[in-house]
């Protein structure tokens, strides 16, 4: 296939725009899938994905089409993860393309994560076709849609293409646009292989599968190549394209997408954004790479039963397989034993994380509250990370803290505008625009800390615009902060789990909540319990949990021992169920609870 | 749930009973009541038509019952004999007396010790009281609950303080030379001081024995019914542990010893019969729900009184059984033993440490410097302090986990 019939291309949307019944639309006019093999939502492979209606891994498939002009084509469909979290995943997947399709929902108008994702695009000079979904919903208001992506996004809409991808109206149409108006890729077949790896994951039985695209040269089966950044060299086995399922072939030139398999076992050895060449007469300069994302949010993770700290700690492994952007490290807790602390590129990264790991390994976890990477400039100047709480260095050889910020992009109907700078100002924001996309829609961006967008803010904004506000951002570097880390003590005794580091001026109050809360769950004790929560050594928030009463003094009924035993074996099983805080023991429900805090 | 006939079969191959040296307690039940009280949630029913014909027939099916089932036990000796409900005195000497003297020639009740009946104060005439005295009993127990004639009408009890006072009287004149009164606190709209009276009160007959129990709600008595639809208010845990303290030190100042977590008694006339519910000593029980106790059998028919009535025969009886062996023994040892003065022994200790609770003897420390035990010459006791706690102690004791100081 020359390159000049090649299309690569990528959709964007927010999430629920129809992205995916889109691609199932496209895959269905192609003939790639028979009307009755159609599952639907096709791209979405993981039962996650599909019922969380979100993508989370690329995938490809290659569509032949043949146009009306009567020309064969190649179409590449290159699918995004929609939302930001993924955004690692969304510009790997856009380097791959020459253009992308931006979707838009006639009803609902450009959101939060549209405008965030066209600007990956732009950034990757990608050719942008705009599209109008949903025109056949009664809702569907195409004039504001059009202005929306003029005002908001700044792209000609004036040619938008307006389909329905559940009817299929206009979507040949915009085939033939594909055809049209993004460019095919132009890399030279003849120069020294250089292939961009922009996805990988590990196959159980094959090794590690690659997917990349052909930038120049081409790869054929049996050849010997090196993976540059490591300088490995493998041999081809098998390499082909995904139709949706593989169809393997003998070679892959300049401007084709397709994957191979060369008996890599190890992942870290096909790294994503590596360029892969020859082993003789192979290029030189790799291809520029991704910058590797790095995690922000981090948590604990615990087996609820310590026994399966090793069955943990190989999902991880495996997980990480299919997601390098995960990361990490075993972490001990006095409260919760052996676990690690793991990190993740935002909230919904380590929502889905958990639940596969809940889901696909059948594990039992608790997680800590979730929290950010602060930075800690000490007095000798030294800089280091606290990915936990625990880490924090004595405050004596503090200078200063560092926390990470965010671009946050809101987006929302003008009439609530009350209520999201409010919220923005509780959790100290700082805005940096306020635009008009049309006369009844308006964007918001501003500058956040991530710690305040961890806790409840989506669900703030949700209730308090009604749902209709869309919120997306982006990690945007570290401030100096004036922060402290609250210790939660139960009996006199620090529990490291639920030490946190919190803005000054919101530390009373979030001390307050926590230790009230800890108050209503935990069960009261042979002794009197007192609960503080102190920065340094300075206690600001108490409560006490009076001793346990009487409880045996009730008549023996006639010598009924029996009933009695009952009644104590009952409890002595309830209290195998306890975790053990310090002194206290408190039932494993009620601890995961006070995490949730 | 098995047949008689079935339990008997499955006593016969388990017991570890030796009728030439082994002791046996006896027990009859007799659940009935002129009127259920309000916090009573035992197995008992009050009556009033046809009382005399069915109580007539349950001392029959009593009599059947001990003959069918515990025929292999003749010529046991019996240590002690209590007469519990219900009311026995309600339902008389003659009745009690006509089973103890069916029973009588089988056993041998030679060195009996002790032989307690309960009464209720409102029926303790002259004529009952010398009633039983004549049938052999040698203690009484009266249900005094409070001398407050207001705290008495809100647990639903037909007698008045007078009643206690007769009650006492009628005994002592028919020679009762052992007496116990039992007392409730926790009782709604009682305070520390109204139960300092009663106690004060029942201090002034010098009885040989007090008792003080809790009030206790549990599912099937009328108080936690109206408990739970919001009318009953219960006292606070702290005016508890109040009233429960004052117990231990009024009676303390006159003389009486704490023997179990509820009771109270000049020295040497601690109850034998309960004493050997909590050593575990064997016991077996005629009548409706009662339970027995032939190591390693714990068992109970599973009747209502006028179910226990109606039977042609005992054969139709039914009773749940429970073998108490290995870690189920080993708890009841240890939660019974505390309940007693004695405690535990720290040879048993050693042996739950070794079979089932390895950390037992830390916790026990631990629990000692916490001021709830003590290690006693050769035995590990529980406190007053402990005694109020003693089940959340029991699974500290057995869970393994810790409870530093």
């Amino acid at each position: 296939m020359i390159q000049e019939n090649i299309r690569n291309f990528s959709i964007i949307a927010h999430i629920d725009h129809g992205k995916s019944t889109l691609a199932d639309r496209l895959l269905q006019i192609t003939g790639v899938v028979s009307e009755r093999d159609f599952v639907e939502q096709f791209l979405d492979r993981m039962d996650i994905e599909r019922e969380r209606g979100i993508t989370i891994k690329a995938q490809t498939v290659r569509m032949p089409y043949i146009s009306r002009g009567g020309k064969k084509y190649i179409l590449n469909l290159i699918d995004t993860p929609g939302h930001v979290d993924f955004t690692y995943e969304v510009s790997r997947s856009l380097a791959a393309c020459e253009g992308a399709l931006l979707v838009v929902d006639a009803s609902q108008g450009v959101e939060a994560q549209t405008a965030a994702n066209a600007l990956l695009a732009m950034e990757n000079n990608l050719a942008i076709i705009p599209v109008i979904n949903k025109i056949d919903l009664p809702g569907a208001d195409i004039e504001r849609t059009k202005e929306e992506i003029e005002e908001g996004l700044g792209i000609d809409a004036s040619e938008a293409y307006l389909i329905s991808a559940k009817t299929g109206e206009g979507v040949q149409e915009l085939i033939e646009a594909i055809i049209e108006k993004i460019p095919p890729p132009s890399g030279d077949t003849e120069s020294p292989l250089r292939a961009l790896i922009f996805d990988s994951w590990y196959d159980r039985y094959r090794g590690v599968c690659v997917l990349i695209k052909v930038v120049e040269g081409s790869l054929k089966r049996g050849d010997k190549i090196v993976l540059m950044a490591g300088g490995k060299e493998f041999e081809v086995e098998e390499e082909g394209y995904f139709q949706p399922d593989p169809v393997i072939v003998d070679r892959l030139s300049a401007g084709e997408v397709g994957y191979f398999f060369a008996s890599i076992k190890d992942p870290r050895d096909a790294r994503v954004g590596d360029t892969v060449t020859l082993a003789k007469k192979g290029a030189r300069i790799p291809l520029p790479g991704y910058k590797e994302p790095k995690p922000v949010v981090y948590t604990g993770i615990f087996p609820v039963d310590g026994g399966e700290y090793e069955r943990l700690r190989d999902s991880l492994e495996k997980l990480r397989l299919n997601d390098p952007s995960i990361y990490y490290e075993p972490e001990t807790s006095k409260a919760l034993g052996f676990g690690f602390r793991c990190g993740f590129l935002g909230l919904l990264h380590l929502d889905i994380f958990k639940e596969r790991l809940e889901r696909e390994f059948g594990l039992g976890i608790i997680a800590t509250a979730p929290s950010v990477a602060f930075k800690v400039v000490k007095k000798d100047n030294e800089e280091i990370c606290i990915k936990n709480p625990s880490e924090m260095p004595p405050a004596v050889q503090i200078d200063h803290i560092k926390e990470p910020y965010v671009n946050a992009v809101i987006i929302s109907p003008s009439e609530y505008t009350g209520e999201i700078m409010e919220l923005c100002q509780e959790r100290r924001g700082e805005m940096k625009s306020m635009t008009y996309m049309s006369p009844t829609r308006v964007e918001f961006i501003y500058h956040l800390p991530l710690s305040e967008i961890i806790f409840d803010f989506f669900e703030q904004l949700k209730s308090r615009t009604r749902g209709y506000a869309s919120f997306d951002y982006e990690v945007a570097g570290y401030k100096p902060s004036d922060l402290v880390k609250v210790d939660v003590l139960i009996a006199n005794e620090t529990i490291d789990a639920l030490s946190f580091i919190i803005h000054k001026d919101k530390a009373y109050k979030r001390a307050r909540e926590i230790v009230k809360k800890l108050k209503e769950i935990i069960p009261r004790q042979l002794f009197e319990v007192p609960i503080q929560a102190a920065i340094g050594g300075r206690v600001i928030s108490r409560e006490n949990i009076r001793a346990l009463k009487k409880d045996v003094l009730a008549k023996c009924y006639g010598g009924d021992i029996t009933r009695k035993r009952k009644l104590l074996e009952k409890q002595k099983e309830g209290k195998k169920r306890l975790k053990a805080l310090g002194k206290v023991e408190v039932p494993q429900e009620a601890f995961i609870k006070i995490l949730k805090v | 749930m098995v047949k008689l006939k079935s339990l008997k079969k499955l006593l016969l191959r388990s017991l570890k009973f030796d009728r030439g040296s082994d002791k046996v307690s006896l027990y009859l039940h007799f659940p009935f009541c002129k009127k259920k009280c309000s916090y009573c949630d035992f197995n008992s029913v009050s009556l009033k038509e046809d009382f005399e014909k069915i109580l007539d027939n349950y001392i029959k099916i009593m009599v059947d019952e001990f003959f069918n089932l515990y025929s292999f036990l003749s010529e046991s000796t019996v240590s002690t004999l209590y007469s519990g409900g219900g009311t026995p005195s309600y339902a008389g000497y003659r009745a009690v007396s006509k089973v103890l003297e069916s029973v009588k020639s089988y056993l041998n009740f030679s060195e009996l010790r002790e032989a307690t009946f309960e009464a209720n104060p409102d029926n303790v005439d002259a004529s009952i009281a010398e009633g039983f005295k004549e049938a052999g009993f040698n203690r009484i127990s009266i249900g005094a609950q409070s001398f407050s004639d207001e705290e008495l009408k809100t647990l639903g009890r037909i007698h008045n303080a007078s009643d206690i006072e007769n009650a006492i009287a009628n005994a002592k004149k028919a020679g009762f030379d052992n007496l116990n009164l039992d007392l409730i606190y926790g009782i709604p709209g009682q305070t520390v001081s109204s139960f300092k009276d009663s106690l004060e009160k029942a201090l002034s007959y010098k009885p040989e024995g007090i008792s003080c129990y809790s009030l206790t709600l549990s599912s099937g008595n009328l108080f936690y019914e109206s408990y739970k639809r919001g009318e009953l208010k219960l006292l606070d845990e702290g005016v508890l542990e109040e009233m429960y303290r004052l117990a231990c030190e009024m009676l303390k100042a006159h003389g009486y010893s704490h023997y179990e977590v509820s009771n109270w008694a000049k020295p040497g006339f601690e109850c034998q019969h309960n004493i050997r519910y909590w050593r575990r000593e064997p016991y077996i029980s005629l009548g409706a729900g009662a339970s027995s106790f032939l190591p390693p059998l714990r068992f109970r028919n599973e009747d209502f009184p006028i179910n226990y009535a109606l039977k042609e025969s005992s054969v139709e009886l039914k009773y749940s059984i429970d073998l108490v062996e290995g870690e189920s023994e080993a708890l009841e040892k240890l939660y019974l033993f505390l309940r007693t003065r004695d405690g535990i022994s720290i040879e048993d200790l050693f042996d739950f440490q070794e079979k089932y609770w390895p950390s037992i003897f830390d916790i026990a420390r631990s629990l000692e410097i916490m001021g709830y035990l003590c290690f006693e010459g050769k035995n590990l006791c529980a406190t007053e302090e402990g005694w109020f706690k003693l089940d959340r102690i029991v699974i500290e004791l057995t869970s393994g986990a810790r409870a530093k100081v």
